[in-house]
Protein backbone atom coordinates (compact mmCIF):
# COMPACT_ATOMS: atom_id res chain seq x y z
CA UNK A 1 0.00 0.00 0.00
CA UNK A 2 0.98 3.33 -1.20
CA UNK A 3 1.14 6.16 1.76
CA UNK A 4 -2.11 7.59 2.68
CA UNK A 5 -2.80 10.97 0.61
CA UNK A 6 -2.96 12.72 3.79
CA UNK A 7 0.44 12.26 4.51
CA UNK A 8 0.88 15.75 4.95
CA UNK A 9 -2.00 16.79 6.90
CA UNK A 10 -1.09 13.89 9.53
CA UNK A 11 2.67 15.43 9.86
CA UNK A 12 1.43 18.50 10.84
CA UNK A 13 -1.25 17.00 13.19
CA UNK A 14 1.46 15.38 14.94
CA UNK A 15 3.68 17.86 15.82
CA UNK A 16 1.09 20.23 17.25
CA UNK A 17 -0.24 17.46 19.13
CA UNK A 18 3.31 16.77 20.40
CA UNK A 19 3.32 20.55 20.92
CA UNK A 20 0.50 20.14 23.19
CA UNK A 21 2.41 17.60 25.10
CA UNK A 22 4.24 20.41 26.52
CA UNK A 23 1.23 21.23 28.97
CA UNK A 24 1.77 18.37 31.19
CA UNK A 25 4.01 18.20 33.81
CA UNK A 26 8.35 17.02 32.09
CA UNK A 27 8.23 13.65 34.40
CA UNK A 28 5.08 12.29 32.85
CA UNK A 29 5.66 14.06 29.46
CA UNK A 30 9.51 12.09 29.77
CA UNK A 31 7.76 8.41 30.51
CA UNK A 32 4.77 8.44 28.61
CA UNK A 33 5.05 10.84 25.51
CA UNK A 34 6.06 9.13 22.76
CA UNK A 35 3.66 6.38 23.91
CA UNK A 36 0.90 8.91 23.48
CA UNK A 37 2.14 10.58 20.19
CA UNK A 38 1.85 6.71 18.89
CA UNK A 39 -1.60 6.27 19.87
CA UNK A 40 -2.23 9.92 18.68
CA UNK A 41 -0.97 8.88 15.39
CA UNK A 42 -3.13 5.68 14.90
CA UNK A 43 -5.91 7.48 15.86
CA UNK A 44 -5.57 10.01 13.22
CA UNK A 45 -5.36 7.80 10.49
CA UNK A 46 -7.94 5.54 11.62
CA UNK A 47 -10.17 8.68 11.91
CA UNK A 48 -8.98 10.44 8.55
CA UNK A 49 -9.44 6.54 6.80
CA UNK A 50 -12.88 6.10 8.43
CA UNK A 51 -14.34 9.43 8.04
CA UNK A 52 -12.28 11.75 6.22
CA UNK A 53 -11.96 15.31 7.30
CA UNK A 54 -15.15 14.98 9.75
CA UNK A 55 -13.16 11.97 11.57
CA UNK A 56 -10.12 14.47 11.80
CA UNK A 57 -11.88 17.30 12.86
CA UNK A 58 -14.06 15.32 15.65
CA UNK A 59 -10.34 13.82 16.77
CA UNK A 60 -8.88 17.37 17.65
CA UNK A 61 -12.04 18.27 19.45
CA UNK A 62 -12.27 15.10 21.55
CA UNK A 63 -8.06 15.38 21.98
CA UNK A 64 -8.28 19.16 23.02
CA UNK A 65 -10.56 18.17 25.92
CA UNK A 66 -8.65 15.26 26.87
CA UNK A 67 -5.21 17.32 27.25
CA UNK A 68 -7.04 20.10 28.99
CA UNK A 69 -8.49 17.47 31.45
CA UNK A 70 -5.09 14.90 31.99
CA UNK A 71 -2.81 17.84 31.99
CA UNK A 72 -4.81 19.51 34.86
CA UNK A 73 -5.13 16.04 36.53
CA UNK A 74 -1.06 15.42 36.26
CA UNK A 75 -0.15 18.84 37.72
CA UNK A 76 -2.63 18.49 40.27
CA UNK A 77 -0.58 15.11 41.12
CA UNK A 78 2.73 16.62 40.23
CA UNK A 79 2.18 19.29 43.14
CA UNK A 80 0.80 16.82 45.76
CA UNK A 81 3.55 14.98 44.89
CA UNK A 82 6.23 18.08 45.35
CA UNK A 83 4.17 19.20 48.72
CA UNK A 84 6.50 17.00 50.26
CA UNK A 85 4.99 13.71 51.37
CA UNK A 86 5.43 10.38 50.07
CA UNK A 87 3.71 8.97 46.85
CA UNK A 88 4.37 5.57 47.19
CA UNK A 89 2.59 5.39 50.79
CA UNK A 90 -0.18 2.92 51.26
CA UNK A 91 -4.06 2.90 52.26
CA UNK A 92 -4.94 5.10 54.80
CA UNK A 93 -1.72 7.20 54.23
CA UNK A 94 -2.67 7.88 50.83
CA UNK A 95 -6.22 9.02 51.60
CA UNK A 96 -4.75 10.91 54.04
CA UNK A 97 -2.85 13.25 51.81
CA UNK A 98 -5.81 13.75 49.32
CA UNK A 99 -7.50 14.80 52.14
CA UNK A 100 -4.78 16.87 53.62
CA UNK A 101 -5.91 14.82 57.37
CA UNK A 102 -6.94 11.44 58.35
CA UNK A 103 -10.73 10.73 59.26
CA UNK A 104 -11.72 8.58 61.87
CA UNK A 105 -15.34 7.11 60.98
CA UNK A 106 -17.82 5.15 63.09
CA UNK A 107 -21.11 4.49 62.06
CA UNK A 108 -24.43 2.59 63.37
CA UNK A 109 -27.89 2.14 62.73
CA UNK A 110 -30.68 0.36 65.25
CA UNK A 111 -34.08 -0.59 64.76
CA UNK A 112 -35.39 0.97 68.12
CA UNK A 113 -37.68 -0.49 70.34
CA UNK A 114 -41.24 0.59 68.85
CA UNK A 115 -40.95 0.10 65.05
CA UNK A 116 -40.63 -3.80 63.13
CA UNK A 117 -38.13 -3.15 60.70
CA UNK A 118 -35.54 -0.23 60.45
CA UNK A 119 -36.15 1.93 57.59
CA UNK A 120 -32.63 3.90 58.26
CA UNK A 121 -29.82 3.25 56.24
CA UNK A 122 -26.07 4.63 56.10
CA UNK A 123 -23.27 4.29 53.79
CA UNK A 124 -19.45 5.60 54.57
CA UNK A 125 -16.95 5.58 51.40
CA UNK A 126 -13.24 6.44 51.57
CA UNK A 127 -11.97 5.42 48.24
CA UNK A 128 -8.48 3.75 49.15
CA UNK A 129 -8.51 4.03 45.03
CA UNK A 130 -6.04 7.07 45.19
CA UNK A 131 -6.95 9.05 41.97
CA UNK A 132 -10.80 8.61 43.33
CA UNK A 133 -10.04 9.75 46.43
CA UNK A 134 -8.18 12.97 45.07
CA UNK A 135 -11.14 13.80 42.66
CA UNK A 136 -14.42 12.85 44.58
CA UNK A 137 -13.21 12.68 48.32
CA UNK A 138 -14.81 10.82 50.97
CA UNK A 139 -18.65 10.39 51.08
CA UNK A 140 -21.30 9.54 53.92
CA UNK A 141 -24.52 9.03 53.69
CA UNK A 142 -27.49 8.67 56.40
CA UNK A 143 -31.13 8.29 54.49
CA UNK A 144 -34.74 7.51 56.17
CA UNK A 145 -37.36 5.53 54.59
CA UNK A 146 -41.01 4.87 54.39
CA UNK A 147 -43.68 2.91 52.79
CA UNK A 148 -46.08 0.32 53.17
CA UNK A 149 -45.02 -3.05 53.58
CA UNK A 150 -41.30 -2.64 54.58
CA UNK A 151 -40.23 -0.41 51.16
CA UNK A 152 -39.53 2.23 53.06
CA UNK A 153 -36.64 -0.28 53.79
CA UNK A 154 -36.59 -0.38 50.27
CA UNK A 155 -36.21 3.32 49.46
CA UNK A 156 -33.93 3.98 51.84
CA UNK A 157 -31.71 1.09 50.67
CA UNK A 158 -31.78 2.23 46.87
CA UNK A 159 -30.82 6.28 48.26
CA UNK A 160 -27.93 5.25 49.67
CA UNK A 161 -26.67 2.88 47.32
CA UNK A 162 -27.80 5.10 44.12
CA UNK A 163 -26.42 8.28 45.61
CA UNK A 164 -22.82 6.49 46.20
CA UNK A 165 -22.63 4.53 43.07
CA UNK A 166 -23.92 7.71 41.13
CA UNK A 167 -21.33 10.14 43.20
CA UNK A 168 -18.25 8.16 42.38
CA UNK A 169 -19.10 7.18 38.63
CA UNK A 170 -20.36 11.15 37.49
CA UNK A 171 -18.71 13.16 35.98
CA UNK A 172 -19.35 16.79 36.56
CA UNK A 173 -17.03 19.63 36.54
CA UNK A 174 -17.12 19.76 40.07
CA UNK A 175 -18.36 17.65 43.86
CA UNK A 176 -21.54 19.90 44.03
CA UNK A 177 -23.40 19.41 40.67
CA UNK A 178 -22.10 15.74 41.49
CA UNK A 179 -23.45 15.22 44.82
CA UNK A 180 -26.90 17.19 43.32
CA UNK A 181 -27.11 14.76 40.49
CA UNK A 182 -26.45 11.90 42.34
CA UNK A 183 -29.24 13.03 44.59
CA UNK A 184 -31.41 13.58 41.86
CA UNK A 185 -30.55 10.23 40.54
CA UNK A 186 -31.62 8.71 44.04
CA UNK A 187 -34.40 10.51 43.32
CA UNK A 188 -35.41 9.08 39.75
CA UNK A 189 -35.44 5.45 40.38
CA UNK A 190 -37.02 5.76 43.73
CA UNK A 191 -39.87 7.85 41.28
CA UNK A 192 -39.70 4.88 38.71
CA UNK A 193 -40.64 2.25 40.92
CA UNK A 194 -43.51 4.51 42.19
CA UNK A 195 -44.91 5.47 39.13
CA UNK A 196 -44.48 1.54 37.83
CA UNK A 197 -46.27 0.34 41.07
CA UNK A 198 -48.80 2.98 40.09
CA UNK A 199 -48.93 1.73 36.18
CA UNK A 200 -49.75 -1.77 37.61
CA UNK A 201 -52.85 -0.98 39.34
CA UNK A 202 -51.37 -0.28 42.47
CA UNK A 203 -52.58 2.98 43.42
CA UNK A 204 -52.14 3.83 46.29
CA UNK A 205 -47.89 2.47 46.58
CA UNK A 206 -45.95 5.12 47.59
CA UNK A 207 -42.89 4.92 49.26
CA UNK A 208 -39.96 7.92 49.44
CA UNK A 209 -36.98 8.14 51.43
CA UNK A 210 -35.40 11.37 53.39
CA UNK A 211 -31.43 11.69 52.43
CA UNK A 212 -28.14 14.00 53.84
CA UNK A 213 -25.51 13.62 52.10
CA UNK A 214 -21.65 14.89 52.76
CA UNK A 215 -18.44 15.12 51.18
CA UNK A 216 -15.39 16.18 52.76
CA UNK A 217 -12.48 16.68 49.78
CA UNK A 218 -9.54 18.97 50.75
CA UNK A 219 -10.56 20.91 53.82
CA UNK A 220 -14.14 21.47 52.58
CA UNK A 221 -17.13 20.21 53.31
CA UNK A 222 -20.19 19.74 51.26
CA UNK A 223 -23.44 18.98 52.72
CA UNK A 224 -26.75 18.24 50.85
CA UNK A 225 -30.23 18.05 52.16
CA UNK A 226 -33.74 16.73 51.38
CA UNK A 227 -36.16 16.22 54.27
CA UNK A 228 -35.10 16.29 58.54
CA UNK A 229 -31.96 14.37 58.44
CA UNK A 230 -29.30 16.29 59.89
CA UNK A 231 -25.71 16.86 59.02
CA UNK A 232 -24.07 19.06 62.10
CA UNK A 233 -20.18 20.14 62.66
CA UNK A 234 -19.18 20.52 66.54
CA UNK A 235 -16.14 23.07 65.99
CA UNK A 236 -14.15 24.42 68.85
CA UNK A 237 -16.54 22.81 71.06
CA UNK A 238 -19.64 24.53 69.31
CA UNK A 239 -21.97 22.56 67.72
CA UNK A 240 -23.77 23.67 64.40
CA UNK A 241 -26.31 22.27 62.61
CA UNK A 242 -25.25 22.61 58.73
CA UNK A 243 -28.26 21.39 57.11
CA UNK A 244 -31.73 23.09 57.24
CA UNK A 245 -34.89 20.75 57.36
CA UNK A 246 -37.40 21.00 55.05
CA UNK A 247 -40.39 20.09 57.64
CA UNK A 248 -43.28 22.07 58.67
CA UNK A 249 -41.97 22.92 61.82
CA UNK A 250 -38.69 24.32 60.49
CA UNK A 251 -40.77 26.76 59.16
CA UNK A 252 -42.98 27.63 61.88
CA UNK A 253 -39.31 28.59 63.40
CA UNK A 254 -38.06 30.66 60.32
CA UNK A 255 -41.60 32.55 60.94
CA UNK A 256 -40.84 32.83 64.54
CA UNK A 257 -43.96 30.86 65.64
CA UNK A 258 -42.31 28.40 67.55
CA UNK A 259 -39.01 28.30 69.24
CA UNK A 260 -36.03 25.85 68.12
CA UNK A 261 -36.44 23.70 71.33
CA UNK A 262 -39.72 23.10 70.71
CA UNK A 263 -39.54 21.42 67.32
CA UNK A 264 -38.59 18.33 68.83
CA UNK A 265 -41.99 17.81 70.74
CA UNK A 266 -44.61 19.58 68.37
CA UNK A 267 -47.09 17.67 66.71
CA UNK A 268 -46.60 18.08 63.86
CA UNK A 269 -42.98 17.23 64.15
CA UNK A 270 -42.63 14.69 61.48
CA UNK A 271 -44.44 16.60 58.01
CA UNK A 272 -41.86 17.29 55.79
CA UNK A 273 -42.97 18.84 52.30
CA UNK A 274 -39.15 17.70 50.59
CA UNK A 275 -38.70 13.78 50.13
CA UNK A 276 -36.94 11.57 47.48
CA UNK A 277 -39.22 9.58 45.30
CA UNK A 278 -41.05 12.41 43.23
CA UNK A 279 -41.12 13.87 39.98
CA UNK A 280 -39.22 16.65 40.48
CA UNK A 281 -36.75 17.37 43.92
CA UNK A 282 -34.81 20.29 44.61
CA UNK A 283 -31.61 19.63 46.66
CA UNK A 284 -30.76 21.91 48.58
CA UNK A 285 -26.28 22.53 49.32
CA UNK A 286 -24.27 24.16 52.19
CA UNK A 287 -20.37 24.63 51.57
CA UNK A 288 -17.90 25.60 54.29
CA UNK A 289 -14.08 24.65 55.48
CA UNK A 290 -13.22 22.28 57.85
CA UNK A 291 -10.45 22.38 60.01
CA UNK A 292 -8.51 19.84 62.13
CA UNK A 293 -10.10 18.72 65.38
CA UNK A 294 -13.35 19.22 63.78
CA UNK A 295 -16.03 16.36 64.00
CA UNK A 296 -18.66 15.63 61.94
CA UNK A 297 -22.02 13.91 62.67
CA UNK A 298 -24.74 12.95 60.09
CA UNK A 299 -28.17 11.39 61.39
CA UNK A 300 -31.56 10.31 61.43
CA UNK A 301 -34.70 12.00 63.36
CA UNK A 302 -34.72 8.73 65.30
CA UNK A 303 -31.70 10.93 67.08
CA UNK A 304 -31.64 14.39 66.88
CA UNK A 305 -35.85 14.79 67.94
CA UNK A 306 -34.50 12.57 71.14
CA UNK A 307 -31.53 14.45 72.31
CA UNK A 308 -30.69 18.11 72.77
CA UNK A 309 -27.87 19.39 70.77
CA UNK A 310 -25.82 19.68 73.81
CA UNK A 311 -26.13 16.14 74.51
CA UNK A 312 -25.24 15.84 71.50
CA UNK A 313 -22.07 18.03 71.93
CA UNK A 314 -20.97 16.53 75.50
CA UNK A 315 -21.16 12.69 74.03
CA UNK A 316 -18.85 13.87 70.56
CA UNK A 317 -16.66 16.04 72.21
CA UNK A 318 -15.53 13.57 75.11
CA UNK A 319 -15.39 10.61 73.01
CA UNK A 320 -13.88 8.75 69.82
CA UNK A 321 -15.77 8.11 67.01
CA UNK A 322 -17.07 4.40 67.97
CA UNK A 323 -17.50 5.79 71.30
CA UNK A 324 -19.37 8.13 70.32
CA UNK A 325 -22.20 6.01 67.74
CA UNK A 326 -22.66 3.68 70.88
CA UNK A 327 -23.45 6.64 73.12
CA UNK A 328 -25.87 8.31 71.01
CA UNK A 329 -27.74 5.25 69.62
CA UNK A 330 -28.07 4.21 73.56
CA UNK A 331 -28.97 7.42 74.69
CA UNK A 332 -32.14 7.33 71.52
CA UNK A 333 -32.89 3.91 73.24
CA UNK A 334 -33.14 4.83 76.78
CA UNK A 335 -35.12 7.55 75.77
CA UNK A 336 -37.83 5.35 74.37
CA UNK A 337 -36.53 4.72 71.21
CA UNK A 338 -39.64 5.26 69.53
CA UNK A 339 -38.14 5.54 65.72
CA UNK A 340 -35.29 3.89 63.64
CA UNK A 341 -31.80 5.77 64.80
CA UNK A 342 -28.77 6.49 62.91
CA UNK A 343 -25.42 8.33 63.26
CA UNK A 344 -22.14 8.79 61.56
CA UNK A 345 -19.70 10.56 63.65
CA UNK A 346 -16.52 11.44 61.47
CA UNK A 347 -13.48 13.24 63.15
CA UNK A 348 -11.11 15.02 60.81
CA UNK A 349 -7.43 14.54 62.49
CA UNK A 350 -3.79 15.94 61.65
CA UNK A 351 -2.50 13.25 59.20
CA UNK A 352 0.82 12.20 61.22
CA UNK A 353 -0.02 9.24 63.17
CA UNK B 1 4.43 -3.37 55.35
CA UNK B 2 1.93 -4.53 53.56
CA UNK B 3 2.36 -5.87 50.39
CA UNK B 4 0.27 -5.27 47.35
CA UNK B 5 -0.60 -8.39 46.60
CA UNK B 6 -1.92 -9.01 50.10
CA UNK B 7 -4.25 -6.28 49.61
CA UNK B 8 -7.74 -6.93 50.08
CA UNK B 9 -9.23 -6.13 46.47
CA UNK B 10 -12.18 -4.36 47.78
CA UNK B 11 -10.10 -1.79 49.33
CA UNK B 12 -9.80 0.04 45.44
CA UNK B 13 -13.80 0.09 44.89
CA UNK B 14 -15.63 1.43 43.33
CA UNK B 15 -12.82 2.01 40.00
CA UNK B 16 -13.41 4.66 37.94
CA UNK B 17 -15.04 4.33 34.40
CA UNK B 18 -11.82 4.49 32.93
CA UNK B 19 -9.56 2.07 34.85
CA UNK B 20 -12.21 -0.61 35.09
CA UNK B 21 -12.61 -0.59 31.26
CA UNK B 22 -8.57 -1.09 30.86
CA UNK B 23 -9.04 -3.67 33.25
CA UNK B 24 -11.66 -5.38 31.04
CA UNK B 25 -9.67 -4.69 27.61
CA UNK B 26 -6.89 -6.71 29.37
CA UNK B 27 -8.80 -9.15 31.05
CA UNK B 28 -7.72 -11.37 27.68
CA UNK B 29 -4.14 -10.66 27.16
CA UNK B 30 -1.88 -7.95 27.03
CA UNK B 31 -2.46 -5.48 24.67
CA UNK B 32 -0.69 -2.00 23.94
CA UNK B 33 -2.34 1.68 24.71
CA UNK B 34 -4.14 2.06 21.12
CA UNK B 35 -4.89 -1.84 21.46
CA UNK B 36 -6.99 -0.51 24.55
CA UNK B 37 -8.53 2.65 23.52
CA UNK B 38 -10.17 0.76 20.37
CA UNK B 39 -11.10 -2.24 22.54
CA UNK B 40 -12.73 0.18 24.78
CA UNK B 41 -14.34 2.37 22.54
CA UNK B 42 -15.79 -0.43 20.08
CA UNK B 43 -16.98 -2.89 23.16
CA UNK B 44 -19.52 0.55 24.49
CA UNK B 45 -20.22 0.90 21.57
CA UNK B 46 -18.15 4.29 21.02
CA UNK B 47 -19.92 6.11 24.65
CA UNK B 48 -16.73 5.91 26.53
CA UNK B 49 -13.96 7.77 24.30
CA UNK B 50 -10.56 7.94 26.01
CA UNK B 51 -8.02 9.89 25.17
CA UNK B 52 -4.21 9.71 25.00
CA UNK B 53 -4.19 11.97 28.09
CA UNK B 54 -6.44 9.90 30.14
CA UNK B 55 -5.21 6.45 28.74
CA UNK B 56 -1.92 7.02 30.23
CA UNK B 57 -2.87 8.66 33.23
CA UNK B 58 -5.17 5.99 34.29
CA UNK B 59 -2.20 3.72 33.21
CA UNK B 60 0.08 5.24 35.45
CA UNK B 61 -2.17 5.21 38.40
CA UNK B 62 -2.57 1.57 37.78
CA UNK B 63 0.92 0.52 37.59
CA UNK B 64 1.22 2.24 40.83
CA UNK B 65 -1.12 0.44 42.37
CA UNK B 66 -0.04 -2.74 40.82
CA UNK B 67 -2.86 -3.92 39.20
CA UNK B 68 -1.21 -4.24 35.52
CA UNK B 69 2.72 -4.04 34.76
CA UNK B 70 4.49 -3.97 31.82
CA UNK B 71 4.77 -7.08 29.38
CA UNK B 72 7.75 -7.85 27.52
CA UNK B 73 7.59 -6.52 23.91
CA UNK B 74 5.96 -9.99 22.19
CA UNK B 75 5.52 -8.12 18.21
CA UNK B 76 8.92 -7.20 16.59
CA UNK B 77 8.11 -3.05 15.28
CA UNK B 78 6.92 -2.96 11.91
CA UNK B 79 8.69 -1.82 9.48
CA UNK B 80 10.85 0.66 11.33
CA UNK B 81 8.26 1.91 13.70
CA UNK B 82 8.85 3.02 17.17
CA UNK B 83 8.81 -0.31 20.17
CA UNK B 84 5.24 -0.40 21.57
CA UNK B 85 4.75 -0.88 25.05
CA UNK B 86 2.51 -3.63 26.35
CA UNK B 87 1.07 -4.04 29.20
CA UNK B 88 -0.84 -7.00 30.96
CA UNK B 89 -3.08 -7.60 34.16
CA UNK B 90 -1.10 -8.98 37.45
CA UNK B 91 -2.67 -11.24 39.77
CA UNK B 92 -4.46 -8.41 41.82
CA UNK B 93 -5.33 -6.86 38.77
CA UNK B 94 -7.31 -9.65 38.31
CA UNK B 95 -8.57 -9.94 41.17
CA UNK B 96 -9.88 -6.34 41.41
CA UNK B 97 -11.64 -6.56 38.57
CA UNK B 98 -13.65 -9.48 39.48
CA UNK B 99 -14.46 -7.96 42.69
CA UNK B 100 -15.92 -4.82 40.91
CA UNK B 101 -17.72 -7.07 38.21
CA UNK B 102 -19.11 -8.93 41.35
CA UNK B 103 -20.00 -6.06 42.80
CA UNK B 104 -21.85 -4.35 39.46
CA UNK B 105 -23.30 -7.92 39.61
CA UNK B 106 -24.84 -7.22 42.85
CA UNK B 107 -26.13 -4.13 41.85
CA UNK B 108 -27.90 -4.91 39.07
CA UNK B 109 -29.54 -8.03 41.16
CA UNK B 110 -30.70 -5.86 43.68
CA UNK B 111 -32.06 -3.08 40.69
CA UNK B 112 -33.90 -6.94 39.39
CA UNK B 113 -35.31 -7.75 42.55
CA UNK B 114 -36.32 -4.12 42.81
CA UNK B 115 -38.11 -4.34 39.52
CA UNK B 116 -36.34 -1.06 38.40
CA UNK B 117 -34.28 -3.32 35.49
CA UNK B 118 -36.37 -6.21 34.29
CA UNK B 119 -34.92 -9.45 34.79
CA UNK B 120 -33.16 -11.93 32.23
CA UNK B 121 -34.27 -15.34 33.83
CA UNK B 122 -33.56 -18.49 31.72
CA UNK B 123 -36.39 -18.22 29.74
CA UNK B 124 -36.05 -14.35 28.82
CA UNK B 125 -34.19 -15.34 25.68
CA UNK B 126 -31.84 -12.50 24.22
Amino acid sequence: MAAPPLDGTQGFSLRLYRLLLLAYPRAFREEYGSEMALVFSDAYREASERHGTLGVVHLWNDVFVDVVKSACLQWARHWRERSGRDYALAGKDQFAMALQFRLDVAQRTDVGRKRASNEDNLVAVVPEEHQLLQEKGALFVVADGWGDHEHGVVASELTIRHVREAYYQNNEDDIPSNLRKAIKQANETIYRANETEHAQGNSEFDMGATCVAAVLHEQMLYAANIGDSRVYVLHEGHLRQVTLDHSLVARMVERGEITPAEVRTHEKRDQIYRSLGVSEVEVDLFTEPVQEGDTLLLCTDGLWVLLEDDEMRAIIEHSGPEESVQRLIARAIEAGGPDNVTAIVVRVSPTQA
Amino acid sequence: MSNKEEREPETLLPLTPPVFHILLALADGQKHGYAIMQEVEARTGGAMRMGPGTLYGSIQRMLKDGLIVEAEARAQPVHGEERRRYYRLTGFGQRVLQAEARRLEDLVHLAQSKRVLPGFGPSGGA
